[in-house]
């Protein structure tokens, strides 16, 4: 089987904003660590802070995750 | 409060660090003592240094407990610190950590009870005491080492 995979756009929404790790981390309620792990693809968001990372960046979550099919 | 988040979240893991140190220490000089008690060195000057290195880990283990409890208690009291310091991420390894709990306290539970086989076991409060910390430190070394290289 497969290992689920998910890539996203966090750092290229990250740099058009202009925020930091931290800047994010904050706005939606976890910590840097969560943010660079996810960043990173090392671990898979829930739906609700998918979600939640849309929404600061006024995206919808398909702009930021994509299923990883490589 | 950003800066205070990666504040308190250093200071948790600084704590998980002395917790591990005190742990480490704790279950060598355990197994040291269960054995020397086999033979019988225990009276014997190096028995009662161990014994008191022991009784150091232990409070090693108290003091690195009681300020991660604490420190925990802060991040309760305020809602902001206690969704972002108890986010998914750390709740996920912490559902794994208590796996490897589960495990660490059955395998120090195993080994003393094949070690009975061998050798007459004439201490179970240290053995029950050893099984309850080793779970634990297994909990938190999985949490911490989960975390910091994740």
């Amino acid at each position: 089987m497969r290992k689920k995979a998910l890539k996203n756009q966090i750092k290229v929404y990250r740099a058009k904003n202009d925020w930091t790790q931290e800047e994010l981390a904050h706005r939606v309620s976890v910590t840097r660590k969560t943010i660079n792990t996810i960043e990173n693809g090392k671990f898979v968001p829930s739906t609700y802070l998918a979600l939640k990372i849309a929404k600061v960046f006024g995206a919808s979550v398909e702009d930021i995750f994509q299923i990883d099919d490589a | 409060m950003k800066s205070n988040i990666e504040m308190l979240e250093r200071r948790r893991m600084r704590f998980l660090e002395l917790y591990l140190i005190g742990f480490a220490a704790f279950i060598i000089l355990s197994v040291t003592r269960f054995f020397f008690r086999l033979g019988g060195l225990n009276s014997q000057p190096i028995g009662t240094a161990v014994l008191f290195g022991l009784i150091i880990s232990l409070m090693f283990l108290a003091i690195s407990a009681v300020g991660y409890l604490t420190l925990g208690r802060k991040i309760k009291d305020d809602p902001g610190l206690k969704e972002a310091l108890n986010d998914e991420m750390i709740q996920s390894l912490e559902l794994r950590s208590w796996k490897a709990a589960y495990c660490g306290a059955v395998a120090t539970t195993i080994f003393f009870a094949v070690a009975w086989f061998f050798y007459p076991v004439c201490d179970p409060v240290m053995i029950a005491l050893t099984s309850v910390i080793s779970g634990a430190g297994a909990y938190q070394a999985t949490f911490y080492f989960k975390y910091r290289f994740l």
